[in-house]
């Protein structure tokens, strides 16, 4: 009869900064093609600065993602804001998330459309047709198509790589350097004007830019507000820049630098990209026909460069592509993103499990997709198409989940005070309290935009507060409902545990010489860290091992169940476990195995696992000399052939002892080469012509000091004796022990 | 999710892990990577009279791509499901030795078989031949380059 063997395992890989950037670039950078047309309509011919000013808040919001992924490794808002405000709170974040995605798939495949439309009615007008698509209907059914395609595909479960994300930032640099070395030619030809700066006197208001605030005259009479109001409806110019949080967790060791490098590589990027658009266009496309390419700014910009017809054409049909690429993208992000976020909160219990429930045929949370997409499909039949009222509306979920977060992690600097491995700069410290002025900065200008939206966007005001109001209300009820039927939730990974009689080094996937990591509480994890430090896991692997300790009467009876080994002890280890894998950016394996004494188990796992070193954390009840002399003990009772191992117990301050267990070479101090030396000199002139080499000395040394030992004739005792003198007198110079 | 070894005093266990070449009783090792179901039905019918003839132990490796929004652990596709379809497929596919399922979720495919398949492992790819590079070719190629020896299995 075949056997059919099942396992699942989760294997971390990591990338590089790189490739992390062109995944968020992919979300973030699609909003360069309609952010500063939308900012435009609404502020007028300031709105480049806006846009400029909000790429420069997106870099301090960058600062402020780092802080929390350098606490949380899958640190999204829901995450960061329970973690910090509790429950409530991350409930009402969440739902604002849930905001954005339906609007971002809305938003990205209108202007797709919108950017198709606009190619398409022009060659039209070049062929003397006279047919003209209606710009705004055929957008949002193009819109609607795409929604429906990456619906099919995530039911099926297709899923998309950061190798597509590279690939489509390659073809959208090219389109960026070209657009750019084109539109500089220009204005050298042409001449142009710098965009008026933002004054009082340069804003210029559309109808629907003040909404509430329309009634009074602060919009043209106090120069804060009437900035903040352009800063508000320019907003969209950085959404995207929550996947730093979902990109994080892949990216390779350093995880922190090279997190930094990715934001600056956005922040570079995002600046030249969209607010470079924004800025072209107010100074190479003419005042009177700009408004004509509103919704779709770059297809105006290709047109108005300077060149012949033919080409000018082209090149907007490139820009079509990519711009169709990059916000098709975008629309099957939001789609994923918002499935993801449901699923999350789901687990946690605040949204039915039903949602969850696996399609028949593909295995997806299909409902959970289903009800996203039905969202996403009449938000876009509701919108008409129009690009203005879906960037009104969107603005609302992405400030309100920024400025959520930002609150939370300000919130995290006094809950819980302690070190962290980045923090957002600009920090007072005054006596014991720290004052994180740029923390602060950042979250009082996000919640002052948010605050503004409010008065001035009343489309997104009511359709967000609705929307917020309604999702919040489902989840507390489904939370009050899983607590009522005690499905309690759980942060902890889930494991799939397989079974097998022994630990062997291809029964875990491992090289031998693997470095084996002894845990046993997942509060003292102090000799992974410095594990995780220092060793590169290409070279050698980490294998971290659960000792779980037997009752001798209970060992050997009856067979042990998987669950009998791995409780939720052991869960939460390998979770935290992982979680600092994760953070490193190093791979680890993990294992449990059973033993009734502490170094028979640990020695026979190494040996089983082939491993060439062992590491410790500090025993509570034996000092790091006794430690080892145990092991050492328990190593001459292994089998044959015993290993030679290097033991390293480390202290929860960082300190390491290092010790080797079976035969080994001393580690010799100067003084005693010294002495080897000096011996050596002393002798190699007396037996001259024959060689003598220092190895010689100790040969001869240790065959004298067996010699001695073995003889009966009182000798040993003598030989003891000056050796227990011996040990006295070097007892303070020893190290100190852990 | 992520594995974990559990050691347990009881002969429930999977049947011995393959060796290295050095070890008694070693036996090849035949990957069959999962593609499409028709391609991979295909491999796996083809893989079979290639087992016997090698007394190959087999694996069908499963890499599941996990988007950057879920946790690794947690896959939009259920991994009962994922387990489930490639159970299904190697009963449909009438294989009639003993085989090894391995599930993998990653985040990216190639990354993730790279890092899996040992050093010069046999590999077959089951997948529709284009005159463009499909991505079963694609992979293929990629695994080839890496020094493996690849099969490409048509599936149609």
């Amino acid at each position: 009869m075949p056997r059919v063997l099942l396992a699942t395992t989760a294997l971390l890989s990591f990338i590089s900064f790189w490739r992390a950037a062109a995944v968020v670039l992919n979300d973030m950078g699609s909003s360069a093609f309609y952010a500063g047309a939308i900012a435009e309509h609404f502020v007028g011919k300031t709105a480049p600065w806006f846009i400029l000013a909000i790429m420069i808040i997106a870099y301090a919001v960058r600062a402020l993602y780092i802080e929390s992924c350098s606490m949380f490794v899958r640190g999204g808002v829901y995450r960061v804001v329970k973690e910090a405000m509790g429950s409530t709170l991350a409930k009402f974040s969440v739902s604002a998330l849930m905001f954005d995605y339906i609007l971002t798939g809305p938003i990205s495949g209108v202007s797709a459309g919108l950017y198709l439309v606009g190619l398409l009615n022009e060659l039209l007008q070049y062929i003397h047709s006279s047919l003209v698509l209606p710009t705004n209907q055929t957008a949002a059914f193009f819109a609607v198509i795409v929604t429906l395609y990456f619906w099919w595909e995530n039911i099926k479960g297709i899923p998309e790589s950061s190798e597509k994300a590279l690939r489509i930032m390659y073809v959208t640099t090219v389109m960026v350097v070209a657009m750019i070395a084109w539109c500089a030619y220009t204005l050298w030809v042409r001449g142009a004007h710098v965009p008026p700066l933002p004054s009082l006197s340069n804003l210029t208001y559309s109808k629907d830019a003040l909404g509430w605030l329309s009634r009074t005259q602060l919009p043209y009479t106090v120069g804060l507000i009437g900035i903040l109001i352009g800063l508000g409806h320019s907003v969209l110019a950085m959404s995207g820049e929550e996947t730093l949080a979902q990109v994080y967790r892949e990216v390779q060791h350093p995880k922190l630098r090279n997190l930094e490098k990715a934001g600056f590589v956005i922040f570079v990027y995002s600046l030249i990209f969209t607010a470079g658009v924004a800025f072209f266009a107010v100074m190479i496309v003419p005042d009177s026909v700009r408004q004509n390419f509103s919704d779709n700014p770059i297809g105006g910009l290709a047109m108005y460069l300077v060149g012949p017809l033919s080409l000018r054409l082209l090149f907007r049909g490139f820009v079509v592509v990519v711009g169709t690429l990059m916000l098709a993208g975008a629309v099957n992000t939001a789609i994923v993103g918002s499935n993801g976020v449901l699923n999350r909160v789901s687990e946690d219990g605040i949204l039915p499990s039903w949602f969850r429930r696996p399609h028949k045929r593909f295995g997806t949370s299909h409902r959970i997709l289903n009800m996203v997409v039905g969202l996403q499909i009449l938000t876009i039949i509701l919108s008409g198409g129009n690009i203005f009222l879906l960037g009104e509306a969107y603005a609302f979920g992405v400030m309100w989940s920024f400025a959520m977060k930002s609150l939370a992690v300000l919130v995290l600097r006094f809950t819980q005070p302690g070190p962290r491995d980045f923090r957002v700069p600009l920090n007072l410290r005054i006596g014991k309290q720290e004052i994180p002025i740029g923390l602060g900065l950042i979250t009082l200008t996000l919640v002052a935009l948010c605050t503004i939206n409010l008065f001035t966007k009343q489309v997104a005001t009511l359709s967000g507060v609705a929307f917020t109001i309604v999702f919040f209300g489902v989840f507390t009820l489904s939370e009050k409902l899983s607590l009522k039927r005690g499905q309690v939730h759980s942060d902890l990974d889930h494991f799939n545990l397989e079974p097998g009689e022994d630990l062997a080094p291809a029964a875990l996937g491992v090289r031998t010489g693997n470095i084996l990591v002894m845990l046993r509480d997942y509060n003292t994890l102090y000799n992974l860290i410095a594990v995780l430090d220092r060793v590169d896991t290409k070279k050698h692997d980490v294998v971290v091992l659960h000792m779980r300790m037997l009752a001798r009467a209970g060992s050997g009876e009856h067979d042990l169940e998987p669950d009998q080994l791995f409780g939720v002890k052991e869960q939460t280890l390998f979770t935290r476990a992982l979680s600092l894998a994760e953070k490193k950016g190093k791979t680890i394996h993990l294992a449990v195995a059973p033993a009734t004494e502490k170094w028979d188990g640990i020695l026979r796992a190494a040996q089983s696992m082939q491993s060439s070193t062992v590491v410790l954390g500090v025993s509570p009840s034996r000092s790091v000399a006794e430690e080892a002399r145990i092991a050492g003990l328990a190593w001459e009772l292994l089998d044959a052939p015993r290993p030679s191992l290097t033991l390293e117990i480390y202290s929860p301050n960082g300190r390491e002892f290092v010790g080797y267990l079976g035969p080994h070479a001393p580690d010799l101090t100067p003084k005693e080469v010294d002495l080897l030396h000096g011996i050596w000199l002393d002798l190699s002139n007396e037996v001259a012509p024959e060689e003598l080499h220092h190895h010689d000395v100790v040969h001869f040394s240790l065959d004298e000091l067996k010699r001695l030992t073995q003889d009966s004739n009182g000798t040993r005792k003598e030989a003891v004796a000056r050796l227990r003198q011996h040990l006295q007198e070097i007892k303070d110079r020893r190290e100190p022990h852990l | 999710m992520t594995k974990v070894r559990l050691q347990v005093p009881d002969d429930r266990c999977i049947p011995s892990e393959p060796v290295g070449p050095c070890h008694e009783g070693w036996r090849p090792e035949l990957n069959i990577i999962y593609t499409s179901p028709r391609g991979t039905l295909a491999a796996l019918r083809a893989a079979q009279h290639l087992a016997r003839d090698l007394e190959a132990h087999t694996l069908l490796l499963v890499p599941q791509v996990v988007p950057l929004q879920f946790p690794l652990s947690s896959p939009p596709v259920s991994v009962a499901f994922t387990e489930q379809r490639a159970y299904e497929m190697v009963k449909e596919s009438q294989y009639d030795g003993d085989i090894q399922i391995q599930v993998f979720l990653c985040g990216d495919k190639r990354k993730c078989l790279l890092s899996v398949l040992k050093p010069q492992s046999l590999v077959l790819i089951g997948g529709k031949k284009r005159l463009w590079p499909a991505p079963e070719q694609k992979l293929a190629e990629v695994l080839r380059a890496n020094g493996h020896r690849v099969i490409f299995i048509n599936g149609e």
